[in-house]
């Protein structure tokens, strides 16, 4: 093989490996799974990635969060949509849920089919994402995982559709792929 | 097809012998014509483009970051392809041509992508983030590639200026051009590759841009942009030629894209301004608004007639099939709703784009004259 025909098949094997290796970084640098929560062991704060496990629909729901120093419930309200739930505060010995009287409750599933209830101050939820904000099937979240806190969401007849470490989300991160389904708008 | 690429390329290129001047002129003048032609077009789709009648999260305006991010992401990936191909053609034949046109467009295609990387993360801060004011870096497998990309450009001037034998350089940086193009095919797969991805893919962007009211507009952005990113690699990889005048008046249009840039954002400075957060509509007409202040202080404003909607359509069905008012997500002037006026203002990331479009376009051509000197 000449010179020439060297070069390329070395550029060519170089930018195979170049390849793999963006490929590797991007993959590695994207959001975590939320079932990665299940293998901390300590305090962190950090972006997961997850379904949105829908409600079935019910009358309504209650959401019992145990952690390491007593327990809060939190019972759903009517603002509540088949994504999340806005559930208020009823009962709260839990330093870590007194940002606000009642929060989103959001249930998303990992890859590894299992779950982690994402609690966000309902307040800053409809602040932000306005009255009735539009949640993505996938969705990414800033948050914060303790260990120890565990939520149980139960039906109102006592029925437990979702149990799984908890999550206090900082904040959401909102991908715009709906966006461009929409209608075009102009001002004017 | 092969022939086809090697016209264009050695059309990029020609112009090492006579004549060369004489190209040189013909293409400082197409450059500044495709330039004046971007500027009306920039300026048109930055205070009047259309834009997704209701996002999920920020200023909907934001996205009129289309028209001026989307090209210049294409455009460095397109000069990017040509850097690729002309390493390998010079691998494989040893002109010189090739050479000087991996280089080209290796380094106007690194200003393209840094104008990517800037205006991208202050896009993302509105409309991903939430976050009013700043840029954001969230980690997204799109973001992280581009940033890979521009890094393995970079790398590629990095190899080429540290070694002194110049046969040798030009050898080894051109394999290197080779293997650093394999950030390209991951810019395109980090949507699909990744876990979760806040970027969209390229058909789900394109569901919007095939919209009547944005197509034509997009597709015009999208050509001079890119006729102004190859025109400055044919002016680099040209020799034997000065800008001259042409240097102020580049200068002078950069100039008007940073003023109407400046003139874009000067709500931002001269008025109180606030996200509109809730609004009610009667006989087609708003009659309320509920405003956040950028200071986070609520306002309720009630209209004693009902106010035009300055959103058409005044109503809008947002994904999920919830209707809501089309005003909804806005940013307005809050001083003329007390006189029952409502001023949409335009987020500030859209004049960002534009000035640095301006600027990308200076840049290139300094670039392009600095190489043209050798």
């Amino acid at each position: 093989m000449d010179r020439r025909k060297r070069l390329i098949v070395f550029a060519v094997i170089l930018f195979a490996v170049m390849l793999g290796v963006g490929i590797g970084a991007v993959k590695s640098s994207g959001y975590r799974d939320v079932c990665s929560v299940y293998s901390l062991k300590a305090p962190a704060e950090l972006v997961v990635s997850g379904n949105i496990s829908y409600y079935p629909p019910a009358p309504g729901y209650i959401v019992e969060i145990d952690g390491p120093r007593g327990r809060a419930l939190l019972v759903s309200t009517p603002q509540s949509s088949s994504a999340y739930l806005v559930a208020r505060v009823v009962r709260n010995q839990l330093e870590e849920l007194t940002g606000d009287n009642r929060y989103a409750v959001f249930v998303l599933r990992g890859s590894c089919g299992r779950v982690a209830i994402a609690l966000y101050s309902a307040s800053e939820f409809i602040q932000k994402y306005g009255g009735n904000p539009v949640v993505s099937d996938v969705v990414v979240i800033d948050a914060v995982y303790k260990p120890g806190f565990t939520a149980k969401i139960f039906t109102r007849d006592g029925r437990l559709v979702y149990t799984g470490p908890v999550l206090l989300v900082n904040k959401i991160l909102k991908g715009c792929h709906e966006s461009y389904k929409e209608t075009a708008a102009t001002v004017g | 097809m092969r022939t086809v690429i090697l016209i264009f390329l050695d059309c990029l290129a020609e112009a090492e012998d006579g004549g060369s001047m004489a190209r040189a002129r013909v293409l400082l003048a197409l450059f500044v014509v495709v330039l004046v032609v971007d500027l009306a077009l920039s300026v048109y789709l930055a205070f009047r483009g259309a834009f997704p009648a209701a996002p999920p999260l920020g200023s909907p305006t934001a996205y009129r970051n289309i028209y001026l991010h989307i090209p210049m992401a294409w455009a460095s990936l397109a000069l990017f392809t040509v850097s690729f191909v002309s390493a390998i053609l010079y691998l494989a034949t040893g002109r010189e041509v090739y050479d000087r046109l991996v280089r080209a467009s290796a380094a106007v295609g690194l200003v393209y992508a840094a104008g990517t990387l800037v205006t991208g993360s202050a896009w993302a801060a509105e409309s991903w983030v939430g976050q009013h004011i700043g840029f954001s870096w969230t980690w997204d497998p799109r973001e992280t590639s581009v940033l890979l990309l521009f890094l393995a450009y970079l790398v590629y001037f990095i190899i080429r200026a540290s070694i002194p034998d110049p046969d040798r350089a030009a050898t080894l940086s051109n394999v290197y051009a080779v293997a650093a193009y394999a950030m390209v095919p991951v810019v395109f797969l980090a949507p699909s590759v990744a876990h979760a991805s806040l970027h969209p893919s390229f058909e789900q962007a394109a569901a919007f841009m095939r919209r009547p009211s944005v197509a034509p507009l997009f597709a015009a952005k999208v050509l001079t942009v890119m006729a102004t990113a190859f025109l400055a690699v044919a002016l680099a990889a040209s020799r034997g030629w000065k800008a001259g005048i042409v240097r102020y008046v580049v200068a002078g249009l950069a100039a008007a894209y940073i003023i109407a840039a400046v003139v874009l954002a000067s709500p931002y400075f001269t008025a109180s301004l606030g996200y509109v957060k809730a609004a009610s509509l009667e006989d087609g007409g708003i009659v309320s608004l509920k405003v956040e202040t950028l200071s986070g202080r609520m306002i309720d404003v009630e209209f004693r007639h009902p106010v035009p909607s300055p959103v058409k359509p005044p109503v809008v069905r947002a994904p999920g099939g919830v209707t809501r008012p089309s005003i909804v997500g806005h940013i307005v002037e809050v001083g003329p709703l007390r006189e029952g006026r409502i001023i949409v203002v335009t987020h500030w990331s859209v004049a960002l784009s534009l000035a640095l479009t301006g600027v990308e376009a200076l840049a290139a051509l300094l670039i392009a004259e600095r190489m043209a000197r050798g």
